[in-house]
């Protein structure tokens, strides 16, 4: 038997902390989408969601000074008020943006990793399935928060400022609350879908006419069953009216303030209801492809 | 004190397709050849081992901990897959030094250890070149660096010498050599048995997904006792040679090659023989200009246990 005197040296410094590790996986795509080529189009995006939020700033301004406008003589009754249905407003630009995003950079997340055969390298190390997941989606949430959570909690306190008096934070104070909670909603489907489609392909191409074709799917799926059954709550199918739903209900509009709310036939809670379990299917598949499992054909 | 890696009736099947069956071993510090032919299991035992795949049933404890479970061993495990898992736009020293960086690394310290292992796979004058414009020999040394980078204590191997010249495959064998030496325990694939031959008489022959054989190769060999051994002796006269031979007791079957003037011998009784002929040739002063033993190695015992029923290239 041969004695081995062990001769290599290990590494005796500590380790970064556990719960921060998968920020690496992160910090790295966001490097390589900010480094390549590919920024470009992101930039554009990134650039027209700000100058959404900014004609939504002008109208916050404007509306600040109704008094100033009417005292010009310019008429204000056709500019909107800005109360909670307008905040639910600011995400419908948002949304299309979201949609663009979550194609460009969610669609290679995982398929240029299956691609690569690349998945074992994360998995060899100190790390989880579901830490790795979290890493590649938070690189979308990233993008998806800086152009719904952020901006519009910001626009929210310059209404605050602007309103004059403390009687608008009074009456909406959990209004933050409800877009953080709604900008997270809509960023954890979009990353369920596409991080789904993203597992169950190796090109993120495919990855991301999977995703198109779903939508536009599942929104035609709804409004035939919507006809066919003289139905609307069966319009419930349909993801975007879902999600759209479970906004009003999340940032408390309710059917009194909005003709919106009142053409649905479904109430907020059911609306999240059908988002959640969607997502959690999507997480479920995600999940079930990323295990490092050996296909014998 | 438990062996740094435990296999206990370790199986995994994929459906209804075998993978490994009833493996149990434990894997101290050394190079340990885990041999097989195509389909044989080994890649499948590595990553049971690795904690990338679950074992269908049975134990593997890597430091006392199942990787599977505790992902914090991995810190302690360096994997070298037989995939070519890479990104290509990326650089060699970028991607050793985010594969540091997730196990748990600070940046500096990440590039400190990627820029020495690159050295270490002799990639260390090309550090900014794009992995996408690296040979495939290249890209294996990469893959071992990747492996070794974070000084594991168990370092696994699947066919790291595939597509590699034989400078590359020298200079490798040396390096798997010296973390054996070193005291790290080092398991190293191969369906091509003289490789393994060359490092290590340590070893797991694996077929069918079965076990077939683990521990010393002579040691092994010398458990084989239906199969003689074979000695061949060359010298300047085989004929006289062999007729003194044929009257020794222990010796089994002896045939004459003359065109290299040499006797292969079969016995049972090889310590015997050997004592014998040494007598032999001080008494005697016959003259012996080599003496070798075809069949222990790592091919032969190969060939006994699986009666010559290899799945080359299933």
């Amino acid at each position: 038997m041969p004695v081995y005197a062990q001769h290599y040296r290990l590494w005796a410094g500590r380790p970064t902390a556990r719960w921060l590790r998968w920020t690496v996986i992160t910090r790295y795509h966001l490097r390589q989408l900010f480094g390549g080529k590919g920024r470009y189009p992101l930039i554009v995006l990134l650039n027209l969601s700000a100058a959404a939020h900014l004609v939504f700033l002008a109208l916050i301004y404007v509306m600040a000074n109704s008094d100033l406008l009417a005292f010009w003589g310019i008429p204000i009754k056709h500019l909107p008020r800005v109360n909670r249905e307008f905040f639910v407003n600011m995400f419908i630009p948002q949304g299309f943006i979201c949609g663009l995003l979550t194609l460009m950079v969610g669609s290679g997340l995982i398929a240029d990793d299956r691609r690569d055969n690349a998945i074992p390298l994360y998995l060899s190390k100190p790390l989880t399935p579901i830490e790795y997941v979290l890493g590649k989606f938070a690189t979308l949430a990233f993008f998806l928060l800086a152009v719904t959570a952020v901006p519009i909690n910001l626009l929210f306190l310059c209404e605050v400022l602007m309103h004059g008096g403390w009687a608008f934070l009074k009456a909406n104070w959990w209004l933050p609350l409800g877009i953080t909670a709604y900008s997270m909603t809509i960023a954890l489907l979009c990353g369920a879908v596409i991080l789904m489609a993203s597992s169950l392909v190796k090109k993120a191409a495919l990855a991301g006419v999977l995703v198109i074709g779903l939508f536009v799917g599942h929104n035609i799926l709804a409004g035939v069953l919507g006809e066919m059954f003289r139905n609307k709550r069966l319009m419930m199918a349909s993801l975007q009216f879902d999600l759209f739903r479970a906004g009003l209900w999340l940032l408390g509009v309710s059917p009194n303030d909005s003709r919106a709310v009142r053409n649905f036939a479904f109430s907020g809670p059911e609306a999240l209801a059908v988002v959640l379990a969607v997502i959690a299917v999507c997480w479920t598949i995600v999940w079930w492809r990323v295990r490092p499992v050996e296909v014998v054909k | 004190m438990n062996p740094p890696v435990v296999l206990d009736d370790v199986a995994k099947w994929y459906g209804e397709v075998l993978g490994i069956n009833g493996i149990s071993a434990r894997l101290g510090p050394g190079v340990i050849g885990l041999l097989g032919p195509n389909g044989a299991g080994k890649s499948t035992l590595l990553k049971v081992m690795a904690g990338l795949l679950h074992p269908s049933r049975g134990r593997v404890e890597v430091f006392g901990s199942d990787p599977r479970r505790d992902v914090e061993v991995y810190r302690r495990i360096g994997f070298c897959h037989d995939g070519d898992g890479f990104y290509d736009v990326l650089r060699g020293l970028d991607f050793l030094r985010s594969s540091l960086q997730l196990h748990g690394f600070a940046p500096r310290q990440a590039r400190q250890l990627a820029l020495e292992a690159l050295e270490t796979m002799g990639l260390a004058d090309e550090p900014k070149k794009r992995i996408g414009a690296y040979s495939k020999g290249m890209r294996q040394r990469l893959k071992m660096a990747h492996a070794i980078a974070h000084n594991p204590d168990v370092i696994l191997l699947d066919e790291p010498l595939a597509g590699m010249d034989p400078v590359g495959r020298h200079r490798t064998l040396e390096l798997v050599r010296q973390w054996g030496e070193g005291g790290r325990v080092v398991v190293i694939s191969s369906h091509i048995l003289h490789e393994i031959d060359t490092l290590t008489t340590n070893i797991m022959m694996l077929s069918h997904g079965r076990l077939l054989a683990e521990g010393d190769i002579h040691e092994v060999r010398d458990l084989l006792s239906e199969h003689p051994h074979q000695i061949y002796i060359e010298c300047p006269n085989p004929r006289a040679l062999s007729s003194r031979l044929i009257e020794m007791e222990q010796v089994h079957q002896v045939h004459i090659e003359r065109e290299r003037r040499g006797v292969l011998l079969e016995t049972f009784q090889p310590d015997a023989l050997y004592q014998q002929l040494a007598d032999i040739v001080v008494k005697e002063g016959m003259n012996i200009e080599l003496m070798t033993s075809p069949d222990d190695n790592v091919q032969a015992v190969f060939d006994y246990l699986t009666h010559g029923r290899t799945e080359e290239g299933d």
